[in-house]
C-alpha cells in the first residue's frame, strides 16, 4: 500500500512538471506572433528584419546638409558684404571720375594754347639774306657741290 | 648740312622764278632723304603754282615720295600754309586729269585732310 502511494505521489510530481511545461510552451509562443518553431524549439525573439526600416540620416549626409547651410550663409554674407562695400565705393568713383574729366579738360586747354619759342637764328637769317641776293646759276652750283660733298 | 639748308632756303625766297626749276631738278632728286625734306618744304612754302605743281603732280616727289616721313611732313606743310587756294586747284586737277591711279589717291587723301583741318 505504501508503494502504490509511492508511485501516485511520484505521478502527480510529473503531472505538476509537464503542466509547468506545457504553460513554459504556450508563454514562448506568446511572445513569438507566428508561432513558429525550428527544430522543434520555438523562437524567443523575432528573428525578422523589417523591410521598412526607418531611415535615419547618416553622419556624412548631416555633414552635407550642414556644408550646405554654411555655404549658403557664407554667400548671403558675402552678397551683403559687396553691396555694402559697393555702396560705400561709389563716392569715391564718382569723386575719381570728376578729377579723370577736370584733368582731361585741363589737358585739352593745354593742347589749345600753341607756345613758340622765338627764333634766334639771326646768323642764318642774315646768311639766307645774302644768298639771295646771288643769281640763281651761283646757288645751283653751290647746291650741287654740298650736295656731291655729303653724299 | 646747315649750308644746304641756307641754299635751299634762299632759293626758296628768290624772286627768279627758275629757282623752283633748281630745287625741282637738284634737291627732290636727291638721294638724301633730309635734302629731298627741305626742297619739297620749301616749294610749298614758296605757294606757286610751279612750285606746288612740283610736290603735287610728280610721282617721287613731295607727297608722292617713297618716304613716308618725307611725304608726311610736305603734307603737313601743306596743311600749315595760310592760303590753300592754290594748293586745292592743283589737288582738283590732280585728282580729275592724273594719269596714275596711286597719285590720284594721294591727292584725294591730301585734300581730305585739307578740308578736315
Amino acid at each position: 500500500m505504501s508503494k502504490i502511494s509511492e508511485i501516485s505521489s511520484s505521478l502527480s510530481i510529473f503531472k505538476r512538471a509537464t503542466a509547468v511545461k506545457n504553460e513554459n510552451s504556450a508563454s514562448s509562443f506568446a511572445s513569438n506572433p507566428f508561432g513558429i518553431s525550428f527544430k522543434g524549439k520555438a523562437l524567443s525573439m523575432d528573428a525578422f528584419v523589417s523591410s521598412t526600416k526607418e531611415q535615419t540620416p547618416s553622419f556624412k549626409e548631416n555633414i552635407q546638409q550642414k556644408g550646405k547651410l554654411f555655404a549658403s550663409a557664407v554667400v548671403t554674407n558675402m552678397t551683403n558684404f559687396k553691396n555694402s562695400f559697393t555702396e560705400k565705393l561709389q563716392p569715391v568713383i564718382n569723386f575719381g571720375k570728376k578729377a579723370k574729366e577736370n584733368i582731361s579738360n585741363l589737358w585739352n586747354k593745354m593742347n589749345s594754347y600753341e607756345i613758340k619759342m622765338p627764333s634766334f637764328n639771326f646768323g642764318s637769317e642774315g646768311k639766307i639774306n645774302e644768298l639771295t641776293k646771288l643769281p640763281v646759276s651761283e646757288l645751283e652750283e653751290q647746291l650741287s657741290s654740298h650736295i656731291a660733298a655729303l653724299s | 648740312m646747315a649750308k644746304v639748308e641756307h641754299i635751299i632756303e634762299a632759293l626758296c625766297r628768290h624772286k627768279d622764278d627758275s629757282a623752283v626749276e633748281v630745287l625741282s631738278r637738284i634737291g627732290t632728286n636727291c638721294p638724301i632723304d633730309d635734302i629731298r625734306e627741305q626742297t619739297a618744304k620749301a616749294l610749298v612754302r614758296r605757294n606757286t603754282h610751279d612750285s606746288l605743281s612740283v610736290v603735287i603732280i610728280n610721282k617721287g616727289k613731295g607727297i608722292n615720295d617713297l618716304n613716308p616721313k618725307v611725304a608726311m611732313s610736305v603734307i603737313n606743310e601743306i596743311i600749315s600754309l595760310k592760303d590753300k587756294s592754290e594748293a586745292m586747284k592743283i589737288l582738283e586737277d590732280t585728282i580729275n586729269m592724273h594719269s596714275d591711279e596711286n597719285v590720284r589717291e594721294t591727292a584725294r587723301s591730301v585734300k581730305a585732310l585739307i578740308e578736315l583741318s
